[in-house]
């Protein structure tokens, strides 16, 4: 068994240099190998809200594995403090009968991102401008990416595109957190410094990067 | 001077203000560089692929990775097993943990080398320092779910950690460790703040996985506010998060 995983590992690392979850990875793959049409990810609409309540209290749970010695060998790990609750302000945590959808099961661990590695290898020698590269499917929808190429390194990166994977058809959950306040996003054009979002570094974002920093290495600007 | 590299497969930004040669940057990008050479699960010669591989035992571990797998087992026990670097195949996989422990240490190592007004964005979790060019508070803003070119919320951190987790990039990509085989669905992205980011980024991990009951655990812990938001497009907040929208 450890022979297979560390071919798995010698394999992932021989073509691909993204580091990344490989569980995340692998949920992509997993979507990828279903093919189109498959019940992957989506099936969740399909689901009632509330079915399946199988969840516990957090409050009352008890944590009680023991880890592995892998984890509890290294720099033992003290003792740790009940959780910190806010004093004055109750905290509305009840047992939620949390929706869980069945989705795909998981994939593989390890895989080959050959796309990647152009990325990783290119520091430098671009030409300034700014790059679209092309759209890549990212089987739930289409990614593609914008190279912002400045005194010939990467300064930016622009998503132009990348799934959005909207379900309008479900209850608030207005009964779960009566306590905190809600509102209906909005798009926004404010100007800011830099922008927090889930970490962008799926196969089919690699790969259109990837596309936008050739054409900055030739200097062929496509906008 | 701003800078990105792509570095453990994402985009990482370095901006530090009034500084126009790249020493400070080299440092810093050389630290991730560092840090993905250890931790990253798809090098075979890692330190991470030498202890899933059975070839390197506990006593043999580096400084880094016990802080490392320490700061996971102690996530896994605040988070009430919520986070967990220990997959379903036995083999651990740190990244979850690793990347806001190498943000903040290069916040760290940006401090200590004397810069004070400066960013580091990797991979959409943010550690600010300072004030940004104009003289005025960082600005970060949340990434619209289903809209790229769109931010949903500008919030100030003013030198605290930002962290978004979302399903929205990759499909469904976070499990919930006490349904193997289940994905989060409900919520679309989790945004949280924290001391620093490596409390943000670990704590919206967890919560993230939690679905719709995900911001009530943000709430209950001390030092940290969120914004969630749901496939409906309907967001959630703690209760101080408001405070930190205010310029």
């Amino acid at each position: 068994m450890k022979k297979v995983l560390l071919s798995l590992f010698v394999l992932a690392a021989s073509g691909g240099y993204v580091w990344s979850q490989s569980g995340r990875i692998g949920a992509e793959n997993a979507l990828a190998a279903n093919g189109p049409g498959a019940p992957a990810a989506d099936s969740a609409s399909a689901l009632p809200a509330g079915a399946a309540p199988q969840v516990k209290p957090m409050a009352t749970s008890v944590i009680a594995q023991p880890a592995p010695a892998v984890l509890t060998a290294p720099a033992a790990v003290a003792p740790l403090p009940p959780q910190r609750i806010v004093a004055d302000a109750p905290i509305p945590l009840p047992p939620l009968p949390i929706p869980r959808p069945q989705t795909a099961p998981r994939a593989p661990q390890a895989q080959i991102l050959p796309a990647a590695t152009l990325v990783a290898q290119s520091q430098t020698q671009f030409k300034d401008g700014s790059y679209k590269g092309p759209v890549t499917d990212a089987y739930y929808g289409n990614m593609q990416v914008q190279a912002n190429i400045q005194g010939g390194q990467l300064a930016s990166v622009k998503v132009l595109q990348y799934p959005a994977d909207r379900r309008t058809s479900r209850n608030i959950n207005s009964q779960a957190l009566p306590m905190l306040q809600q509102e209906v996003i909005s798009a926004q054009s404010a100007s800011v410094d830099t922008v927090s979002g889930a970490t962008l570094s799926s196969r089919a974002y690699i790969k259109s990067l990837a596309g936008a920093l050739k054409q900055a290495t030739a200097g062929q600007t496509n906008l | 001077m701003r800078e990105t590299r792509i570095i453990m497969g994402m985009p990482i930004t370095i901006d530090i203000v009034g500084v126009e040669d790249s020493r400070l940057h080299e440092l810093a990008f050389g630290h991730f560089d560092a840090v993905d050479r250890r931790f990253s699960t798809y090098k075979a010669d890692s330190e991470i692929s030498a202890i899933n591989g059975g070839e390197l035992e506990p006593p043999d571990y580096s400084d880094e990775m016990r802080e490392v797998l320490a700061l996971a087992e102690t996530t896994r026990w605040e988070t009430d097993g919520y986070f967990d670097v220990r997959k379903p195949d036995g083999s651990i996989d740190p990244s979850g943990i690793v990347k806001g422990w190498a943000i903040r240490n290069a916040a760290r190592l940006l401090r200590a080398a004397g810069a004070m007004d400066f960013f580091v964005d990797a991979g959409g979790d943010i550690e600010s320092s300072g004030s940004n060019a104009e003289g005025g508070a960082w600005r970060v803003g949340i990434r619209h779910p289903f809209d790229p070119q769109a931010i949903v919320k500008v919030i100030y951190p003013r030198g605290r950690g930002v962290a978004t987790s979302g399903s929205y990039v990759r499909g469904q990509h976070i499990y919930d460790p006490h349904r193997p085989g289940q994905t989060v669905t409900d919520i679309v992205s989790l945004t949280v703040i924290g001391s620093d980011v490596l409390e943000a980024d670990r704590f919206a991990t967890a919560a993230f996985a939690m679905g719709s009951a995900g911001i009530g655990f943000v709430e209950s812990v001390r030092g940290l506010e969120g914004y969630s938001i749901d496939a409906a497009g309907i967001a959630t907040m703690t209760s101080h998060f408001e405070a930190l929208t205010q310029p």
